[in-house]
């Protein structure tokens, strides 16, 4: 934490609003498109415009706190979430292509060499071990329908 | 505990791979049947057993995924972009038909998007009402709804079905108007009519069934035009001056358009051979299903008039196209 | 009635204790513990996999382990919620708040150890209430029309904002956000595809796991690693201890409160089981002395949620079994299951095959048994998860979640929306806004707007069936008492502040009353 330097838009309060501001927002507009029927027959644009209406005032109030009383919101560890996330999405990209396999084994080594969390043979034993459990577990035990190897 | 089961999956694998050998032409990998309904829905039910059946004939597994939401159009939309080789099947029913018309711009056509493979089943439908409603036949409930235009309600399992559209049907028909209530789905229907928060429901017979048993909903016609062994005493709407409303519902099993004739030929014999088989047979039976069969022209020709069919009631009724 | 129950009881305990209904049970629960800890590996996936394998089985056989598979799944849930914060369903969220925090200051096996023991005595009293009640709920629930469910949804939400310890403000922000997430996919009544934007995968709505995985389970690995874990382990020292006697004289009183809470509204389908984990954990934190100890590893926040989870799991099959209307996924595929046996569930069910009824029934003391001493068996072996080193336990949790969501609908695209929701999650961590009013919101506002709209639809456009109903009415008016206390405690602050040192008596009993 760096003591609540942090004002306005950019302390916690302030990007917590802005969010809220825009999605908000965003379904208040995106909502008129569905029609907004009538009280015998209520619309599917109706619900999501009153929500998204409602949030976005809500949004407005919490920037308005983020003026009034700071918190700063702190910096963004950017390893940690690359390294967590980019091997998820590196998963779901290679899954149907290589194989339940191979794609465990990319998630744990490339999740565990982005974050510098084990040494690099220690990460590729790592991947070996838990991609073959994976491969044990749900392809064989559990016999949940995927494809296991690249062939 | 790991070990106990893959020696099971082994073992399984074994005798479900054992009759292989006689077939060893079309079906080398696991067939895939996507249905366009949520786990324990009918059509779900319907998939797993014909699915378990049909693995034991051919030799290979045959796995149901169920892929509900879109009124079922997800589901067609990735069977109709799946490869032509018989290896990925739809499970469908008459909202094949009635999607085609009920919304615009949907990525393929129920006719040229798909081959037929074969009807599985027929279903009856069934106009039921709760125990308050004054009416012990249709032309009591017609005289109801009548005398208290867009008083009465009639609910429905869910958009696309012939639930939904039947109300509207029998609206056009005879002139009367009522509230129509969509649900999600049979079940969520049938429990607030149950609970007298709606007066009436158009649906499958089969859920509707151990209701009508216990008296707790009162069965007022049925169509098609036979009679339901499951409820001989009620009368169809035919019979009670509504010669109109005459249909079933059917559920049944597309390929991707472009599928091999022999292939389709293969997978219909077999799923033919699945119905015909009295263990399966039964089991169909004991959903309230009535198994059918036949070759795949023949479902085309149903496919086809149900398109028919429902353009005429969606447009009778202005139903704004969706999209 | 009690009596022919208790004989109906007797008759099931024999047909429970024959030999392969005994093992059934057993295969059942212990398989129901493996994939209910298995993040996003649930008993819907599970149970629609082995259905046609039970095709062979004796009826009676193939329903005790399928409903061995689905309450097993109910402990292994809270398993996994403890220790790594992964919640596998709306209930174990609440699991998560208190529980997670207890096993990173070690208590992992006194959480643990309480939750099943509040599982089991949940677990039991809720199968006797299914013996006991079930036909007295049964027709309570068909009162239920769409506008109670409506209000009752609406106490809900409320209930949720109770639960947070932050501010009010964002709690209630972050409902909305859920409420919005919720309605993304295709509108009921018209077919339409809301804020899909073309995407098919988005068509079918965004699967709560992909959002419960994302925001808690993605979000903690990342403030994990950024903050470090203390010699590279979740927990520094774990007490492998059972629930001292303190443990257990703090919770049996939440124990009981949250079974009946979880009783009384499982019997409602659909959104019962969600509410009823929500409102006891609101209700404990509401009536404790030391409210601000919830959300820090407050015992009473993990056994009441867990016990009215588990209690709702039981009475879930009252609709089932006394009407045949399955109340969710799991229920529906038990009718299924039913089905193919050749029995239709309904309200004869109790008469022509009483073995069955009794049977499954009795099968369910007995299950909940088995699972209590496997649990507490296993509690040795999970607390060892916290001892392996994190540099492989998170990548683990990565894979696990990854395969996990994608079995749930075969969709990689459902896996990257996972990871998108972690970074959401990540920015909820730094923006200091809690993720659980959020699900409550995501899991309700759908239900919420199906049900606004149909109340309105069957009372022809009347907006008074909100109060003129007896059970809406009465919800209606929980829901003001909650809103007074939760808006007049900080008014009255203000207001005493505002006139300085003067005694301020009257304020201050008033939130007093309302609040009991």
């Amino acid at each position: 934490m760096q003591a609540g330097e942090t004002r306005g838009i950019l302390s916690a309060d302030g990007l917590a609003g802005l969010f809220f501001l825009t999605l908000g927002l965003f379904f208040l507009f995106h909502s008129f498109g569905y029609g907004m029927g009538s009280l015998r027959d209520i619309g599917p644009g109706f619900f999501p415009a009153l929500a998204g209406g409602i949030l976005a005032v809500l949004g407005a109030a919490v920037i308005a706190r983020g003026f009034v009383a700071p918190v700063s919101a702190g910096t963004i560890a950017w390893r940690p979430l690359i390294g967590a996330l980019a091997p998820v999405v590196l998963f779901a990209v290679s899954l149907k292509t290589l194989g339940l396999a191979l794609a465990a084994f990319l998630l744990v080594g490339v999740s565990l060499a982005l974050t510098r969390q084990a040494p690099l043979r220690q990460a590729f034993a790592a991947s070996l071990v838990l991609a073959a459990f994976a491969v044990g577990t749900f392809g064989y035990a559990l016999q949940i329908p995927l494809k296991l190897w690249p062939w | 505990m790991n070990l106990k089961l893959t020696t099971l999956a082994l073992a399984l694998t074994t005798v479900l791979a054992a009759p292989m050998a006689a077939h060893a032409e079309f079906p080398e990998k696991p067939i895939t049947i996507i249905i366009q309904a949520a786990p324990g829905g009918s059509p779900d039910i319907l998939a797993r057993i014909i699915g378990k059946y049909m693995s034991e004939r051919v030799g290979q597994p045959v796995i149901v995924e169920n892929k509900p939401g879109g009124a079922g159009n997800i589901a067609a939309e990735l069977v109709a972009n799946a490869a032509p080789d018989g290896y990925t099947l739809l499970g469908t029913s008459d909202s094949l038909s009635i999607n085609q018309t009920l919304f615009t711009d949907l990525p393929f056509h129920a006719e040229t998007s798909f081959a037929p493979v074969i009807q599985a089943i027929s279903a009856p439908q069934v106009l039921a009402v709760n125990e308050d409603i004054p009416a012990n036949n249709l032309q009591e409930f017609l005289a109801l709804a009548k005398s208290k235009p867009g008083e009465v309600s009639l609910a429905s399992p869910a958009i696309g079905t012939t639930g939904q559209l039947g109300v509207l049907l029998l609206e056009n028909i005879t002139g009367i108007d009522v509230t129509p209530a969509v649900y999600k789905s049979a079940q969520p229907a049938l429990t607030d009519v149950l609970g007298k928060h709606a007066d009436g429901i158009i649906v499958t017979l089969a859920p509707a069934l151990p209701h009508i048993k216990s008296g707790k909903l009162k069965a007022l016609a049925v169509s098609p035009s036979e009679r339901s062994a499951a409820l001989p005493d009620v009368p169809t709407f035919v019979e009670q001056g509504v010669p109109e409303f005459n249909f079933t519902s059917w559920q049944g099993f597309v390929a991707p358009a472009g599928t091999p004739a022999d292939v389709i030929a293969k997978l219909n014999t077999e799923i033919n051979a699945v119905i015909a088989d009295p263990a399966a047979r039964a089991q169909l039976i004991e959903q309230a299903f009535e198994p059918v069969g036949g070759t795949p022209e023949e479902l085309g020709e149903v496919i086809k008039s149900g398109i028919t069919r429902w353009a005429e009631v969606i447009k009778a009724n202005n139903i704004p196209p969706v999209n | 009635m009690d009596f022919s129950a208790i004989q109906g009881l007797w008759g099931g305990l024999e047909v429970a204790i024959q030999p392969v209904n005994l093992l059934l049970c057993f295969v059942g629960v212990v398989l129901g513990t493996l994939v209910g800890v298995l993040p996003g590996v649930g008993p819907v996936v599970t149970i629609s996999l082995l259905l046609p394998l039970t095709f062979g089985l004796d009826p009676v056989a193939a329903l005790i382990m399928l409903a061995g598979i689905y309450y097993g799944a109910q402990y292994g849930g809270s398993t996994t919620a403890i220790l790594l914060k992964l919640p596998g369903e709306t209930s174990a969220v609440l699991t998560c708040l208190d529980g997670h925090e207890m096993a990173k200051q070690g208590r992992a096996a006194s959480a643990l150890g309480i939750s099943a023991i509040g599982s089991f005595v949940a677990g039991i009293f809720g199968t006797l209430v299914v013996v006991m009640l079930a036909p007295v709920l049964v027709s309570v629930a068909l009162k239920f029309g769409p506008a109670d469910y409506f209000s009752l949804m609406f106490v809900g939400l409320i209930a949720s904002v109770l639960v947070c310890q932050g501010g009010m403000l964002k709690a209630v922000a972050m409902i909305f956000v859920g409420l919005l997430l919720g309605i993304v996919g295709t509108d009921v009544y018209t077919g339409i595809a809301r804020f899909s934007f073309g995407q098919p995968e988005l068509r079918d709505g965004v699967n709560f796991v992909v959002v419960a995985m994302g925001l808690f389970g993605f979000g903690e690995i990342i403030a994990n690693l950024e903050q470090g874990t203390v010699d590279g382990k979740l927990a520094q020292k774990v007490r492998n201890a059972f629930p001292t006697r303190q443990d257990l004289r703090q919770s049996w009183k939440p124990i009981l409160r949250g079974t009946g809470i979880g009783a009384a509204l499982g019997v409602l389908p659909g959104a019962g089981a969600a509410v009823g984990a929500f409102a006891a954990y609101a209700f404990e934190k509401k009536i404790s002395r030391t409210p601000q100890r919830f959300g820090h590893g407050a015992i009473e926040g993990v056994v009441a949620p867990e016990a009215a989870n588990n209690a709702a799991a039981q009475t879930n099959f009252i609709p089932l079994l006394t009407l045949g209307l399955p109340s969710g996924a799991v229920m529906a595929l038990m009718a299924g299951a039913m089905m193919i046996h050749g029995i239709a569930p309904g309200p004869d069910v109790m008469t022509t095959r009483p073995e069955l009824f009794w049977g499954l029934i009795a099968s369910m003391l007995i299950g909940n048994v088995l699972l209590l001493f496997l649990n507490l068996n296993l509690i040795r072996v999970w607390v060892r998860v916290l001892q392996v080193p994190y540099a492989l336990l998170f990548p683990l949790i990565l894979l696990l979640c990854s395969i996990g969501i994608y079995s749930l609908n075969n969709s990689v695209f459902d896996v990257g929306l996972t990871a998108l929701f972690g970074v959401l999650g990540y920015f909820f961590i730094k923006t200091g806004c809690e993720p659980a009013p959020l699900l409550m919101g995501f899991i309700l506002g759908p239900m919420m707007e199906e049900y606004l709209r149909r109340a309105l639809v069957l009372s022809h456009g009347d907006v008074t069936v909100f109060v003129t109903h007896p059970i809406s009415a009465t919800l209606l008016g929980v829901a003001v008492l909650i809103i007074t206390t939760l808006v007049w405690r900080p008014a009255a602050t203000v207001f005493r502040k505002a006139s300085g040192a003067a005694p301020a008596q009257p304020t201050t009993s008033i939130p007093a009353d309302t609040g009991a």
